[in-house]
């Protein structure tokens, strides 16, 4: 009896407790005082820091792997033109010359160096660089066709663009990484590199984190066995991590981008990538 | 081959300097389809069921992506810059003499 008690009087203990327990959970007012918690926790991490900037979210039907695949419903076939816009640009592909030396005349033409990106367009707005001498960014309405802003970089190009939340990023010839407000057009930061160009691939942000691969910079031109790829935080600019490969990295897909796994995958991803190619990649950690 | 690939559902797509897409297996390697143009083609993308590119035969294309299939094909005034932008009512293109346009 005298053991039977000693069980049974922490027994009851504990069934008081758990039924408090059971009580103040289910309780309607508990819920909405953790709610209110939840809640204010929310905001003050938005207050800290918004939601992760990611290139797939503001770019509908883009996706974060970067493979063109557009997640909208199949085009029928076009009829019309709806806007077409002012002439943007003079493209000459090749440069004649001619002149005489004294009795001998001579003409000809040579090549010239322009690059162009394939549009990418977010939130009613479509954007894509160009190169022909300076580098230019065009920003136009995709309702209208109206130019909405150009920047012109003198005697450097651009990379393809990516548009993460207020933000377009890109890379360019001169060694620079840019973040600029897609409103205001302001810069928002901009890192400046001597030795690496960042022109070479088109960069893309997933997490709050910016992508995208260099060059080594030789003179004007770059090195094509010396690339990098480089992550840094799309809002300060500060450098995340950066991985040395053989060969120019190409444009950076990203799968399952989780912030610590991130590097590994995409190393991984270089690997395949290169594989692909026929070209043996090393990484440096 | 200089483009940059498509994929989905382990189709990879891929146009080369041959003035053609293809349509390659990514488990097997195995070609599924072959899309022939005239001139060289931009990279391609996938939007819906097609994929559409465009060729330096100034047309563009919509592919069915898994028969590889013409279903439509549509010229442009000018040689078109880079490849297709394609939302669900419009496809932006912009083009060698300096013009962007919508097409719907």
């Amino acid at each position: 009896m005298r053991n039977a008690s000693r069980v049974s009087l922490p027994l009851c203990g504990v069934v008081f407790i758990l039924a408090v327990l059971y009580i103040v959970a289910t309780d309607h007012r508990t819920e909405r005082w953790l709610e209110s918690v939840v809640l204010a926790q929310k905001t003050t991490e938005a207050g800290k820091q918004s939601v992760p900037l990611s290139s797939a979210g503001t770019m509908p039907g883009v996706t974060l792997q970067r493979t063109r695949v557009y997640s909208v419903k199949s085009p029928n076939e076009p009829k019309t033109i709806v806007w077409k816009s002012r002439k943007l640009f003079m493209l000459r592909r090749a440069q004649s010359f001619s002149g005489e030396m004294g009795s001998l005349y001579y003409f000809g033409s040579f090549p010239t160096d322009y690059s162009y990106t394939s549009p990418i367009i977010g939130s009613d707005t479509i954007y894509f660089s160009l190169f022909v001498g300076d580098g230019y960014l065009f920003a136009l309405d995709s309702q209208t066709g109206a130019e909405k802003k150009t920047l012109k970089l003198k005697n450097a190009s651009v990379s393809s663009l990516a548009v993460a939340g207020d933000y377009v990023f890109m890379g360019t010839s001169d060694g620079s990484i840019r973040s600029i407000d897609r409103n205001s057009w302001q810069l928002k930061w901009q890192v400046l590199r001597d030795d690496y160009r960042f022109d070479v691939t088109s960069p893309a942000v997933a997490d709050g984190v910016l992508i995208l691969g260099g060059a080594r910079r030789i003179k004007q031109q770059y090195s094509r066995a010396d690339g990098t790829l480089h992550a840094l935080n799309a809002m300060s600019g500060e450098q995340s991590w950066m991985v040395k490969v053989e060969g120019v990295a190409s444009s950076p897909a990203v799968i399952e981008f989780i912030s610590p796994m991130s590097a590994a995958i995409c190393i991984r991803l270089i690997r395949i990538r290169a594989d692909w190619f026929g070209r043996r990649t090393r990484s440096v950690r | 081959m200089r483009a940059t690939v498509a994929l989905e559902n382990g189709v990879l797509y891929c146009s080369g300097r041959d003035n053609s897409v293809y349509a390659i297996d990514t488990n097997t390697g195995a070609e599924r389809w072959l899309f022939e143009t005239r001139k060289v083609c931009s990279t391609p993308v996938i939007a819906g069921s097609l994929l559409c590119f465009v060729s330096a035969d100034r047309f563009l294309y919509a592919v069915d992506a898994t028969t590889g299939q013409e279903k439509w094909k549509y010229k442009c005034q000018n040689e078109v810059l880079g490849s297709p932008t394609v939302t669900d009512d419009t496809i932006y293109l912009l083009d060698e003499e300096g013009y962007m346009f919508g097409l719907r």
